[in-house]
């Protein structure tokens, strides 16, 4: 009789008065109350980074010609109608990628540290977190980690991985779920009860400090840093706490239980992403999609997808791929779409949002991690373009990852690996 | 500075005109200030040549490479250095070499400085506890089978090891969910003060069955029969639903029907409701009388078990036969499911002990619903918070004081004084002056313990370990949870240290049920189980796997290192063995006949099996494949890794992987033919690729195979095919030829030492949380040398008293 042990929970939700809860009324539309008037600063930027960690075919990813006249591939013909508002992205990569494991590169898409997964790795902040922390407590919620079955993609400044939500209607209920008089004061006074046991901890921790070699001092250091700034994040939570959520007339989602409803679960939580974009309940977020073992619901596909990105040249295996890819990026286009007609302040959403969307994998069929697939939205960049980098010498992705966080208003000169602030070519949009 | 491009010609003079030296020595002495002269010398005059910045020959240059820092990767370089001077690997064959009393000196010297460096750096960092090692604890020390790992972000592994303390990092995000977590944990633990009544109910299927589906109830004895795998229609037990959290037992009376060999099924649990989805486990019931299974497993409350027969209904044939009762296939007879429960081992919970002691306890508890039949009746909410206990004191204080301080000694693995016990008090004192009730002030303060640095990481004092820091290694590293009172007590009495008592404490845990976390997670992490799940086989090329060889995949492995530890069997059985660890399913798979049932058990393999040892095992040859073709790069790197202890380099920038081509015209191994005649590569790849070479013969799900299997489009439609042959031949490093995995696996027998030295460090990074590094090689040696013929469990008594394991 063999019994395999259980390892599951998820009676409760989590962090309910600690991590999460949030704000603001709708934009434009519904939003008189905050709307921002004249001489006020200007619209928020926000940043959304799309992962697909099993990557895309490159011949059909990657367009041909280069700058404004290339020609579109199979993939960017889907967003032909956005052409002008978004760059494809070739030759750029994370140096020295060679982890655990092939697809180790998931872990440091967003942060760049090297050599994931092997011995005496850390991973370091990953972009979203950064500009998080630079921005401060703006939103209710400083970021939304979110995933659809898979890892999340950000990670804390101490190389923690944060973990992701992959249910719409949890999420639903954070963003837009007023509790009870009687909860709100429940809320705050467990906020209370959970500085005061922040305050007990310091203070132990102070204590032993002072007894500990150097290296477990710095270990500890790191436990007395996580200390206050979940102090901080308490008292954000706690001035938050009273004020309403923002009120939306969508109905609340259900989840999609069946795992290989790709496409059904993924549209679920773009609807959220842009209404959480749309009330400024935040301004960064990532998605982390990883097909993994699931055989996606889409016609002519019948092989999992994780298994299909090991097509292995198979002609059969490409044609299936392509029908789910072809599916991603219709996801995509009518997400920016989306993006696109929402109005702020009397423009399209899409202006100042960044959206980036890409894999860690170049090549998910060797497992190779150069020349990754990556194409900028929005945001507010000259756009319309194909930029072409050195496909065997590649340029730090992490250059473009400052670019982004330049036009969030958050001023850095480097970023992990990059080795310049920017990507040449890729600009602001006067 | 840098120096001009210059190429290694195989003539270049050992010492080179003198001018060029001078400059070249001047040069790097600037930049390496830290190095010491003799060293400089002799990197000068046979290494820099090739290994500058400018040649950068394997991507690794002396120039600028700091010496005697704190950066480890330095430290790894000049390891690396020592390690391929050492092995005559440097300078390459073909070019002029240094004198034997050059060389050695150079290494001595080099030796020395490298040991001194790592042992200022050594021991194990203050160690957070993973999420295993918290779930484990926070159950033991409240006595609740509380699940929370999930709800924690994932650990960062080291090595494959989840368990290093350098790797395990801290953040606000954590720092939160572990409060959550405590919360949620105390609220689930100080509820109840009486214990629910268990009771015990026999429940069928003919309720269902009555409601025309396909399952006949049988005249002779009422059973109702199962034909299909139980999605369509559903086979969960629907009559029953837990009423408390609790333990319950079924008894699966039934037998198989129309059916000459046994049936197994799987057993799930889930919400009564929905489709149960979480696997309890496999079973069988023969045909002939009717048996009983017994299962015993933990429910929340509402949750309900459900039986799925591996079984597949031939819908055609249901048709003609004309009636369920009719249909001639086999199918699973179920008698009847008795259920008992909520079964608890200790009440009230350890929680309820620890936290208010002999204190009147009061609670509000809802009146427990019986298991019901009663389909109208309204479940019980799964997710309704229970209020807590309230507890009467006469003597509020005194009582926090005195009960703080032994929850705080139970959650701190070791006794704590008043002192240490203050601040958790004040906290106490706080919150019952905001209003807090004596229970929910305790619960606060207890949040707080289990929030604080004492729990969360396991401390140990610099230089050798205390008797309580030693209780908790070992506890940590056999049951992977903290120490239980026999050692605690051994610590008290300062016995734990004396080697017999060590001795005599490491069987007694080795014997005991908890042990078997300790083969799970060692043995899914040396050997990378944990990606068992990580890729799926392409069903068209094998069709045969199923979710069940998956699990017993999983379950060999594990069965297999606990054999070698249970019957103390020599570190070589890692490479080959003359058993395996199977049951039936696995067997079919191996093709080894005579095997039946579910269970794993030891089975003889004749001399000339496939089979015998861990690279022969299908969990390990599918988390080196990707489940449509193998990579002998992939499968190398393993051995390498994992069995050989010798992981190689990651390849240099800029180096594209190879691309897997199934279509026939160039097979991997045509391609990494290529690869290797290009010396960059071949430096690396004469080491990684003949391993994977020689499990060629293993396909992606750990079947045997003399020609690849592949499938073709012919006239729009898919066929299997028949590829091009293996070929499993090969030359390792050292000259010794192979013609298939047999010849390998004689190979690598010839260094045992080898072998053991891999799963000495291994047990002992495991077991201390902590990288080993140069300063351990001595100690490594030793343990290798005295293990002499002795077996897998005589290592892991050498691990124990090893200085490694005794000191932070």
């Amino acid at each position: 009789m063999n019994i395999i042990s259980r390892t599951h929970l998820d009676r409760r939700t989590f962090l309910k008065g600690l991590g999460v809860s949030l704000a603001l009324p709708m934009l434009d539309a519904m939003s008189p109350a905050l709307a921002r008037a004249a001489g006020a600063p200007a619209a928020p930027r926000r940043f959304i980074a799309f992962n697909s960690g099993l990557g895309f075919h490159a011949p059909y990813f990657f367009p041909t010609g280069t700058g404004r006249d290339f020609k579109d591939s199979v993939y960017t013909e889907v967003l032909k109608d956005l052409r002008g508002d978004l760059t494809v992205f070739s030759g750029l990569s994370h140096p020295e990628q060679s982890g655990a494991n092939g697809h180790s590169s998931a872990l440091t898409w967003l942060t760049a540290a090297r050599r994931p997964g092997l011995a005496g790795f850390k991973n370091t902040v990953s972009l979203d977190q950064l500009l998080a922390a630079k921005l401060g407590p703006r939103t209710r919620f400083p970021y939304l980690t979110l995933t659809n079955g898979g890892e999340s993609l950000s990670w804390t400044a101490s190389g923690v991985q944060i973990p992701a939500e992959n249910s719409p209607s949890k999420l639903f209920k954070q963003l837009f779920f007023d509790g009870t008089p009687e909860e709100v004061n429940r809320q705050v006074a467990d906020i209370d009860r959970g500085r005061s046991i922040l305050d007990t901890v310091n203070g132990e921790a102070r204590s032993l400090h002072r007894n500990l070699g150097k290296r477990d001092q710095d270990k500890l250091d790191q436990y007395l840093t996580s200390v206050r700034d979940l102090e901080a994040r308490l008292v954000q939570n706690r001035d938050w706490a009273r004020k309403p959520k923002p009120k939306v007339d969508t109905a609340p989602p259900t989840d999609i239980a069946n795992r290989n409803d790709l496409v059904g679960r993924t549209r679920l939580m773009h609807d959220l992403i842009l209404l959480a974009f749309r009330t400024d309940s935040t301004r960064t977020i990532t998605y982390g999609v990883r097909g993994e073992t699931n055989v996606p619901l889409i016609d002519g596909v019948s092989n999992d997808w994780h298994q299909l990105s090991h097509h292995g040249m198979n002609e059969t295996k490409i044609e299936e791929l392509k029908l789910i890819e072809l599916a991603e990026f219709t996801l995509l286009r009518d997400f920016l779409q989306q993006l696109k007609s929402a109005q702020e302040d009397g423009r399209p959403l899409l202006d100042t949002t960044t959206v980036l969307y890409g894999s860690n994998l170049g090549n998910a069929s060797s497992h190779d991690w150069t020349n990754l697939p990556i194409l900028v939205a929005g945001g507010g960049f000259r756009h319309g373009q194909h930029l072409a980098f050195d496909k065997k010498n590649n340029v730090p992705l992490a250059n473009l990852f400052v670019s982004i966080a330049h036009r969030m208003n958050v001023e850095i000169d480097a970023f992990g690996s990059s080795t310049k602030p920017g990507v040449s070519g890729f600009e602001i949009a006067s | 500075m840098r120096r001009s491009r210059r190429t290694c010609r195989p003539t270049c003079a050992p010492w080179g005109p003198l001018g060029l030296l001078l400059a070249i020595a001047l040069a790097t002495l600037q930049a390496n200030a830290a190095v010491p002269a003799p060293l400089q010398t002799f990197v000068q005059s046979w290494c820099a040549d090739c290994h500058n910045a400018d040649s950068n020959k394997g991507g690794f240059s002396f120039d600028g490479l700091a010496f005697g820092g704190e950066d480890p990767a330095a430290h790894a370089r000049w390891v690396r250095a020592f390690d391929r001077v050492n092995a005559g690997e440097m300078p390459p064959k073909g070019k002029a070499q240094p004198e034997a009393t050059a060389k050695s000196a150079f290494l001595a010297a080099l030796g020395k400085d490298l040991t001194t460096q790592h042992n200022a750096t050594k021991g194990t960092v203050l160690r957070r506890l993973n999420r295993a090692e918290y779930e484990n604890t926070l159950r033991d020390l409240l006595g609740m089978r509380i699940e929370v790992r999930d709800l924690l972000p994932a650990d960062s592994l080291s090595h494959g090891f989840d368990n290093v303390g350098e790797a395990l990092s801290m953040s606000d995000v954590q720092l939160a969910r572990y409060m959550e977590a405590a919360e949620f944990a105390l609220d689930t633990a100080l509820t109840q003060v009486t214990r629910p009544v268990p009771t015990k109910v026999v429940h069928d299927y003919k309720a269902s069955a009555a409601r025309g589906s396909h399952w006949p109830i049988r005249d002779e004895d009422g059973a109702v029969v199962f034909f299909n795998n139980g999605i369509e229609p559903d086979t969960s037990l629907k009559s029953f639903r837990a009423a408390v959290e609790g333990n319950y037992r079924f008894r699966i009376t039934g037998y198989a029907h129309q059916s000459k060999d046994a049936i197994t099924f799987a057993v799930h649990s889930g919400p009564n409701g929905k489709i149960p989805t979480e696997l309890l486990g496999y079973y069988e019931l023969a045909p002939g009388a009717a048996r009983s299974v017994t299962i015993q497993t933990l429910l929340r409350a509402g949750e309900t078990i459900k039986i799925s027969p591996l079984l597949k209904l031939d819908l055609l044939k249901f048709k003609e036969s004309g009636g369920k009762a009719k249909y001639p296939g086999p199918g699973l007879a179920i008698r009847g499911v008795e259920v008992e429960g909520p079964l608890y081992e200790q009440w009230p919970p350890r929680a309820v002990t620890l936290l208010f002691g002999d204190l009147a306890k009061t609670a509000k508890e809802a009146p427990l619903t019986p298991p019901s039949t009663d389909k109208k009746k309204k479940a019980p909410p799964v997710d309704a918070p229970r209020p807590l206990i309230e507890v009467s004191s006469a003597n509020p204080d005194a009582d926090a004081a005195r009960l703080l301080r032994q929850f705080a000694s139970a959650a701190f693995r070791r006794p704590v004084d008043d002192a240490r016990v203050a601040p958790y008090l004040a906290l106490f004192q706080a919150e019952t002056k905001r209003g807090a009730t004596f229970s929910h002030a305790m619960r606060t303060a207890a949040v707080a313990i289990l929030c604080a640095p004492d729990f969360l990481y396991l401390r140990e004092p610099a230089g050798p370990l205390d008797d309580y820091a030693l209780a908790s290694r070992l506890s940590y590293f056999l049951w992977r949870t903290m120490p239980d009172d026999e050692l605690l007590r051994l610590a008290a009495a300062g016995k734990l240290r004396e080697p017999a008592t060590l001795r005599a404490q490491t069987s007694r845990l080795l014997a005991h049920a908890n042990a078997s976390r300790f083969y799970a997670d060692f043995t899914d992490a040396w050997l990378n189980l944990r990606e068992i799940d990580f890729t799926s086989p392409d069903r068209k090329l094998y069709p045969e796997f199923d979710g069940q060889l998956q699990d017993a995949m999983l379950a060999e492995s594990r069965a297999f290192f606990r054999e070698l530890i249970v019957t103390n069997l020599s570190p070589t059985n890692i490479v080959a063995s003359d058993f395996a660890m199977l049951n039936r399913r696995l067997a079919e798979h191996y093709n080894i006949p005579g095997v039946t049932g579910l269970d794993i058990r030891k089975v003889p393999l004749p001399p000339d099996s496939k089979r015998g040892g861990v690279m022969t095992q299908a969990a390990v040859l599918k988390v080196s494949a990707n489940g449509s073709n193998t990579s002998p790069v992939v499968r190398g790197v393993w051995v390498l890794e994992r069995i050989l202890g010798q992981p190689p380099q990651p390849p240099p920038p800029g180096v594209p992987g190879l691309e897997p081509d199934v279509r026939g015209a160039t097979t991997l191994r045509e391609q990494l033919d290529k690869h290797r005649q290009l010396a960059s590569c071949n430096s690396c790849h004469r080491a990684i690729d003949p391993p994977g070479f020689a499990l060629e013969s293993y396909d992606v799900i750990g079947g045997w195979r003399e020609v690849f299997r592949v499938y073709r489009k012919r006239k729009g439609k898919i066929v299997l095919n028949s590829g091009p042959p293996v070929d499993a031949s090969g030359e390792t490093t050292d000259g010794g030829k192979f013609a298939n995995f047999a010849d390998f696996q004689k190979l690598l027998l010839t260094r045992p030492e080898r072998i053991t030295h891999t799963i000495a460090e291994k047990l002992l990074t495991f077991s201390s949380g902590r990288e080993l590094g140069f300063s351990d090689r001595e100690e490594v040696n030793r343990i290798v040398s005295q293990l002499k013929t002795g077996g897998m469990r005589d290592l892991v008594e050498l691990v124990v008293t090893s200085p490694i394991f005794q000191t932070k």
